[in-house]
């Protein structure tokens, strides 16, 4: 064990720079300016989903497009909590986490990976639309879905 | 507590990240803190070209690349990258963060792992933390990176073994007076 140089440690100390709120004000203020491009992304995320389900026949869906379902969802979570859309990230949390589950059983079954994209299209399209209640319900749905899969495996 | 302040201007980055829009997010936050030497590439292989004869202070890595993990590429550049570059402090992005991929990525070499959403507190805040917590850097047969081991959980619990105390407790387990007197 040896303690390295750590050049970030040194530059990072040196004076000038900002405060640590005001350094997170501007980088806040940078995120509102992209949240448009940033919302398009989260769309552009749910449809690449969506086009997986009709591209898989059969019960199971195959290995190369649930690599495309997660990555769609890796990037509905880092984008839509940052602009407020918890629901929305919550949804595919949970299809991550149903995922998991199919792929302990060796299968990814159709259906209820279906169900997830449906609510992602319910909550990606009109976010401000869904109320509160509404969203709760349906993430608790898909959260006893995956309940029941997670008992199964 | 002081407010913490740090001076990223001649701070230099790679973001490796193949998702235009993380990046787009990534970048923005890091703009905010006056870090606007940022250098973006897609792949492990685009970036493993880059590091063989480039220097970074700090790398953001998406653990969800095209190709290859990033925790791949964090290996890489713990095992084979040249110069200080080796020591440089490795931050892993996951979304979806189960505790198979954070220990994965823990024992890659990465400095630290953050699940997404990222947010510019948590940004900041980690970057802080990295510098100044220096850790010892660890060279074995079976991992190279940063001491896994940062956090002081104190003693183990469970019931006080040591003799003396064992005999207090037999002498005394209600009075604290005579506890104190012993």
């Amino acid at each position: 064990m040896f303690f390295p140089p750590n050049k970030l440690a040194e530059l990072v100390r040196q004076p000038g720079g900002k405060p640590r709120d005001a350094a997170i004000a501007d980088a806040g203020r940078n995120i509102d300016e992209q949240r448009d491009y940033l919302a398009e992304g989260i769309r552009e995320a749910v449809h690449s989903i969506e086009a997986v389900i009709p591209r898989s026949d059969g019960p199971a869906i195959p290995s190369p497009l649930v690599e495309i379902i997660l990555q769609g969802c890796d990037r509905i979570i880092g984008l839509a909590g940052v602009l407020g859309y918890q629901s929305l990230e919550a949804a595919a949390k949970s299809l991550c986490d149903l995922i998991a589950c199919l792929a302990r059983s060796g299968e990814i079954e159709r259906a209820p990976v279906l169900v997830h994209v449906q609510a992602l299209q319910r909550l990606s399209e009109r976010p401000a639309e869904v109320s509160a209640r509404e969203a709760a319900v349906l993430i608790d749905q898909l959260a006893r879905l995956v309940g029941h899969y997670a008992n199964r495996a | 507590m002081a407010e913490a302040h740090l001076n990223l201007n001649a701070v230099k980055a790679l973001i490796v990240d193949g998702d235009s829009y993380s990046v787009a997010l990534l970048s923005g936050i890091l703009r905010g803190f006056e870090l606007r030497a940022q250098t973006v590439v897609a792949s492990t292989k685009e970036a493993k070209a880059l590091l063989r004869d480039g220097y970074f202070d700090v790398c953001f890595c998406n653990a969800d690349l095209p190709g290859e993990h990033g925790t791949e590429l964090v290996r890489w550049i713990r095992r084979r990258a040249d110069g200080l570059v080796r020591f440089a402090p490795v931050i892993v992005v996951t979304g979806y963060a189960n505790s198979e991929a954070v220990f994965d990525a823990r024992d890659s070499g990465a400095n630290l792992v953050i699940k997404k959403p990222v947010s510019p507190q948590v940004i900041y805040d980690r970057i802080d933390w990295v510098t100044r917590h220096e850790r010892p850097f660890v060279e074995c047969d079976t991992y190279i990176g940063p001491d896994r081991r940062h956090v002081s959980l104190g003693p183990p619990e469970g019931k006080e073994r040591r003799v003396h105390k064992l005999a207090l407790e037999r002498r005394a387990p209600d009075d604290r007076r005579t506890i104190v007197e012993l």
